[in-house]
């Protein structure tokens, strides 16, 4: 499935689980209210109790879409990307009428596409998902925006980036979230060439970037090292581009990044 | 700071004080029998079977009451929860940031009372143990360990990890025989066989017993398997296979790896961690660090 139409699925299937809730529970009230009126015979108490249990059927096949999307994102984890996919397919194609396990299919096949390196599909996901109203999901926006600023830095659109990761500097992002956008906002103000707010704080940003992954944080420190060649301040360069060295190889510090790529040897 | 002198509360006191209360109505127990007085409540007060006027306005009262105990009940554990995990999840920050004194304060905190979760008590005791490491107490790390292995049943990485601090805290505490025995038990666990974790124990415990060559014994592949799974955690190994190559009297080796060393860590760091390399220093020249870093 391709992202425009997982999307253009999404909604729909948003709208048809809102008229069935709506047209649900209007058929209950009216039940109750106009069963002498119009003289239906049958029970207000068996109405209920039918729509209970339709709800309950209804939640439980939800529920279970909602566990399959769940499980995709170990597999994502482990690299087994087609696993992956065929479990969110089938999550994102049954039908919900929860909204949580639509956004939680749509958050993960973002990311398994920002794992396959498919920056424009990830990009597209991320928008739909953050354009919804989230709700008790709130939490997945946050990683969700530091996708949509990687997928539009990895695209080069760097205004795009700026947007998507704006609104996260107002909320508290727990530690490996807080790694992410340190990585994204050196790789952002590397392509600005604001090199001297690369350098503010410095020692913060390399005790930051020693807790990252290795590759990344090759890569947090290749950037600061660019930063400091920029400005003159070699022995700081020296001693940045050592320790990347020793981190990762040149092809995973430099990749999408043509600044980088092309300073960095 | 002195850490003999830190407050630290008594390892088996928090134990005791932290095991989870048994509540009533909050497990899968209550939560039916407070669902069946509901429903019933409900049919009664609803006239089935035909119940007298009187008696529905009771089961009214029984029904509302039921809901609300057990909507009070659901919402008070859900906030009890929901605060552990935070502040769980702060002091894992608090380690990996090495903020030790935060990190114990929090721990001290939520393991002098009973815990809402008992998987959230096994993950604070962890924390713990960690905690304890940094401060030299040993003989605590192994004691909670122990009864971490012995009284709850972990599953075969939780359990690897937990062996991994066990056997680091018999090192240190010069237990040798004993470390020796555990890191021949952990070498037959499937999870630790490739991990960085044992690469790292059993460079340790050759440095420490004196059996350098052994230490030296494919250091590349030693490098790499630490580089690519704990990232700046390389620098232990360049620091143990200095003092390795120092052993054998090869002072260009072990300067070529104390300069490494020293590049990828502080060395007041890697000091604390591995005691011996005080030996090198002064004696070999550290990759001068930038001001900013000092």
């Amino acid at each position: 499935m391709t992202a425009a139409a997982v999307v253009s699925r999404f909604r729909r299937d948003l709208t048809l689980a809102w008229l069935l809730r709506s047209g649900m529970v209007a058929l209950v009230v009216a039940w109750v209210l106009l069963s002498d009126t119009l003289h239906w015979d049958v029970d207000p108490m068996v109405a209920i109790m039918v729509f209970l249990g339709l709800w309950i059927v209804l939640v439980h096949r939800s529920r279970r879409a909602t566990m399959v999307a769940t499980a995709a994102s170990n597999l994502i984890a482990a690299g087994q990307f087609d696993a992956a996919e065929k479990q969110l397919d089938f999550a994102l194609r049954s039908f919900s009428v929860l909204t949580a396990a639509k956004l939680i299919g749509l958050h993960h096949l973002a990311r398994l596409r920002h794992a396959q390196h498919n920056w424009r599909e990830a990009a597209l996901l991320c928008q739909a998902l953050l354009s919804q109203r989230l709700g008790r999901l709130q939490p997945l926006s946050r990683p969700s925006r530091l996708m949509l600023a990687d997928s539009m830095l990895r695209l080069g659109d760097v205004q795009g980036a700026y947007t998507a990761m704006v609104d996260l500097y107002d909320v508290r992002l727990p530690l490996g979230e807080l790694l992410a956008l340190q990585l994204l906002q050196l790789d952002y103000l590397a392509r600005i060439s604001a090199w001297a707010a690369m350098l503010h704080n410095i020692a913060a940003r390399i005790q930051l970037a020693e807790l990252m992954p290795p590759a990344r944080s090759a890569r947090a420190q290749a950037l600061l090292a660019l930063a400091a060649a920029k400005t003159g301040r070699t022995d700081l360069r020296d001693w940045l581009v050592a320790r990347a060295a020793r981190l990762a190889e040149r092809q995973e510090i430099v990749s999408d990044h043509p600044t980088l790529a092309a300073w960095y040897v | 700071m002195d850490p003999t002198k830190l407050p630290i509360p008594e390892v088996e006191r928090l134990l005791d004080a932290s095991q989870p209360r048994l509540r009533l109505f909050s497990g899968w127990l209550g939560s039916l029998v407070l669902s069946l007085v509901v429903l019933g409540g409900f049919f009664l007060a609803m006239g089935y079977p035909r119940t007298e006027p009187n008696s529905r306005m009771i089961a009214w009262a029984v029904t509302l009451a039921a809901a609300t105990l057990s909507i009070g009940i659901n919402w008070r554990l859900r906030r009890a929860f929901t605060a552990e995990q935070i502040r769980l999840q702060m002091i894992e920050e608090f380690l990996q940031l090495r903020r030790w004194p935060e990190a114990l304060m929090n721990l001290a905190a939520l393991l002098l009372r009973p815990m809402v979760s008992p998987v959230a008590r096994v993950q604070a005791l962890m924390y713990l143990s960690a905690v304890l490491a940094r401060y030299h107490r040993f003989e605590d790390v192994i004691y909670l360990d122990d009864y971490l292995l012995s009284r709850i049943n972990l599953d075969d990485d939780t359990a690897c990890g937990v062996k991994m601090g066990r056997t680091m805290a018999l090192l240190r505490d010069d237990n040798l025989l004993e470390a020796d025995r555990a890191l021949s038990e952990l070498g037959r666990m499937a999870a630790a066989r490739q991990s960085a974790g044992l690469t790292l124990l059993e460079l340790y415990r050759d440095v420490k017993t004196g059996h350098a060559t052994e230490a030296l014994e494919g250091l590349d592949e030693k490098v790499k398997r630490v580089r690519e799974q704990m990232g700046h955690r390389v620098a232990d190994v360049y620091g143990l296979a200095a003092r390795a190559y120092d052993f054998l009297s090869r002072p260009v080796d072990a300067q070529a790896m104390f300069t490494q060393a020293s590049l990828m860590a502080p060395l007041g760091e890697l000091i604390r961690r591995y005691p011996e390399l005080q030996l090198l220093v002064g004696k070999y020249v550290a990759y001068p660090a930038p001001p900013e870093v000092r």
